[in-house]
């Protein structure tokens, strides 16, 4: 039987409001839902992390609710279910879902339009981790001192870095392009242009953090990551997400992002 | 993404690392006090932290197994856990250096890899051949919807609220020389009467000033200096919107009632905004838009 704990943390960085949304299940959430949610199958834990645009309003609700309807989708289905993880095309299921749920808000408030959410959901369960993504929050596996990003990166960051490994374009352009951050994919409630999903489960050992984070963990470089957690992984995940936010707040950023990060360990 | 290069590093790696997070701590001086003052013996003094670092490595130094003897019964769940990532590997082994015994598991970026079915997570990328507008990017792992309907582009300001692009980014403009029209403004009324402006495609922000895309600068100081209303055409399903700021105070109205909301435009409607009337004249719709003829060249 597998058992994982799990901290997270969250930052504003600069901005006057937060649209990251993160939310475990069974667990807590960051935002405001007062989880009503049947209990899982035991051993089994569901993280999701959401990073919404769209200003204001529209980004942090977009963000909360494609986690709470990627939850719910994946909570109220899995009961009939026998399986003890979610297979992909659960997770994938859950993810239509998360985009319908957009549909819906806009139809519902039209001023909502062109608000979106980059989503990751993971299902860990005894044979491992499972993941679903859209967008460019990252997905970190931490494992004997070295990181690995598990989930594709659905903005330009990684054409560009390609154009610029080719010599179409110097690194520098490469790093400074604003269209770095601009995303590919993402939930928007229209058609999801890529998906990503994993093929096989993840299996985790002792030892490993997985690592969910939104866009602004990219203030730290990977090595610093790598440190960090390295640093911080006897003390349970809640000390890794604490040292990585404080970290992202300490670079001092003047245009920070808001930054959130769920920390997952397997226990055994 | 860039991992740690190891290699072989399992006896050089500690004294990198040490020195690494060494100069990281003194040059941000951002983690010690917190450090301090959340380690387990609260007497540590600073050199000590270097060895309390150490053994959070877990598999590098053997002495663990002292510490988890008394620890945990004793320590709230948090740091049992910790200690459950120090006594595993440590338990396997009777000897100290645990990385010398064959990882159960493959490393991070193979167990990535796996995970992935073996496909990359960088997406590799793929100039068409024709050297046209759009950076293909040829994606496998992942479920690559396509889009029935090319959108030649989408309008520069969408893009920078919303922060999303379609599948397929186009680096350049393709052959317009300009941001192809889909329809004009005519002013029937008030000051600049006889004169037009264009609007493009996507989202035309309608206002006093020039910086707009669609500039009424004909000098009615009624209209809002910036973006006093927005005119979207969606090359997608064809429509014209008109959508107020309703954030200006300024009175704006089409065909002499005030919207509260994105109402859609038809072919001579009349908008009002300060003294000047203006009326709307589409060029793309049903009956033709631009991504018809990139259809035929293409």
């Amino acid at each position: 039987m597998s058992a994982f704990e799990y901290g997270s943390s969250a930052t504003r960085g600069q901005r006057g409001y937060q649209e990251d949304s993160a939310a475990l299940w069974p667990g807590s959430a960051t935002f405001d839902w007062p989880q009503v949610l049947p209990q899982p199958a035991a051993g089994i834990l569901v993280a999701v992390l959401a990073d919404g645009m769209g200003g204001h309003a529209g980004g942090a609700q977009a963000s909360q609710t494609v986690c709470r309807s990627f939850l719910e989708h994946l909570a109220t289905s899995d009961n009939s279910d026998t399986h003890p993880a979610p297979a992909p095309e659960r997770l994938r299921a859950a993810l239509e879902a998360a985009n319908a749920s957009i549909t819906k808000t806009v139809e519902a408030n039209p001023r909502l339009d062109g608000m979106g959410s980059t989503l990751i959901g993971t299902t860990f369960g005894a044979e491992g981790l499972e993941w679903v993504s859209v967008g460019d929050s990252p997905l970190y596996l931490f494992r004997r001192g070295e990181i690995a990003l598990l989930n594709e990166d659905h903005s330009l960051a990684p054409a560009l870095d390609q154009l610029a490994a080719s010599g179409e374009i110097t690194a520098e352009q490469a790093r400074t392009d604003p269209r770095r951050h601009m995303l590919r994919s993402a939930i928007t409630g229209e058609e999801l242009d890529l998906i990503d999903v994993s093929k096989i489960p993840l299996a985790l050992e002792p030892g490993d953090a997985v690592i969910l984070a939104s866009d602004g963990i990219h203030t730290l470089d990977t090595d610093d990551v790598v440190r960090i957690v390295a640093a911080y992984l006897g003390d349970g995940p809640q000390a890794v997400a604490d040292a990585l936010v404080r970290s992202i707040e300490n670079q001092k950023e003047p245009h920070q992002d808001n930054a959130t990060i769920i920390v997952v360990y397997p226990t055994g | 993404m860039a991992k740690q290069d190891d290699g072989n590093g399992s006896i050089k790696q500690p004294g990198k690392f040490l020195g690494s997070l060494r100069d990281a701590l003194a040059a941000a001086s951002r983690e010690d006090t917190n450090r301090l003052t959340t380690a387990e013996n609260p007497t540590t003094a600073k050199p000590e932290l270097d060895a309390d670092a150490t053994t959070s490595l877990a598999m590098k130094i053997a002495p663990p197994s002292d510490i988890i003897t008394d620890a945990p019964e004793t320590c709230p769940p948090q740091i049992s856990s910790s200690d459950s990532h120090d006594s595993s590997p440590s338990s396997d082994k009777t000897d100290d250096v645990a990385p010398s015994a064959p990882p159960p598991l493959p490393n991070a970026a193979d167990a990535a890899r796996e995970a992935r079915g073996g496909t990359p997570n960088i997406p590799p990328v793929v100039r068409s051949p024709a050297g046209d507008r759009h950076v293909e990017f040829d994606a496998p792992p992942t479920t690559h919807v396509v889009r029935p309907s090319p959108i030649p582009k989408e309008d520069d300001e969408d893009m920078a609220r919303t922060q999303l692009v379609r599948g397929k980014q186009q680096v350049e403009r393709g052959d317009f020389s300009q941001d192809p029209v889909v329809g004009w403004l005519v002013i029937v009324g008030g000051p600049g009467i006889g004169s037009f402006r264009p609007i493009y495609e996507g989202n035309n922000t309608v206002g006093r000033a020039s910086s707009n895309r669609v500039a009424i600068d004909f000098g009615d100081d009624a209209i809002s200096a910036e973006e006093q209303a927005y005119v979207r055409y969606d090359s997608a399903d064809r429509s014209f919107l008109f959508v107020p700021n309703l954030a200006k105070t300024n009175v704006v109205s089409v065909n002499d009632k005030r919207p509260a909301t994105a109402v859609p435009l038809q072919g001579m409607d009349v908008i009002t905004m300060g003294r000047t009337q203006i009326v709307f004249v589409p060029f793309c719709g049903a009956d033709f838009d631009w991504s018809e003829l990139t259809e035929l060249k293409g």
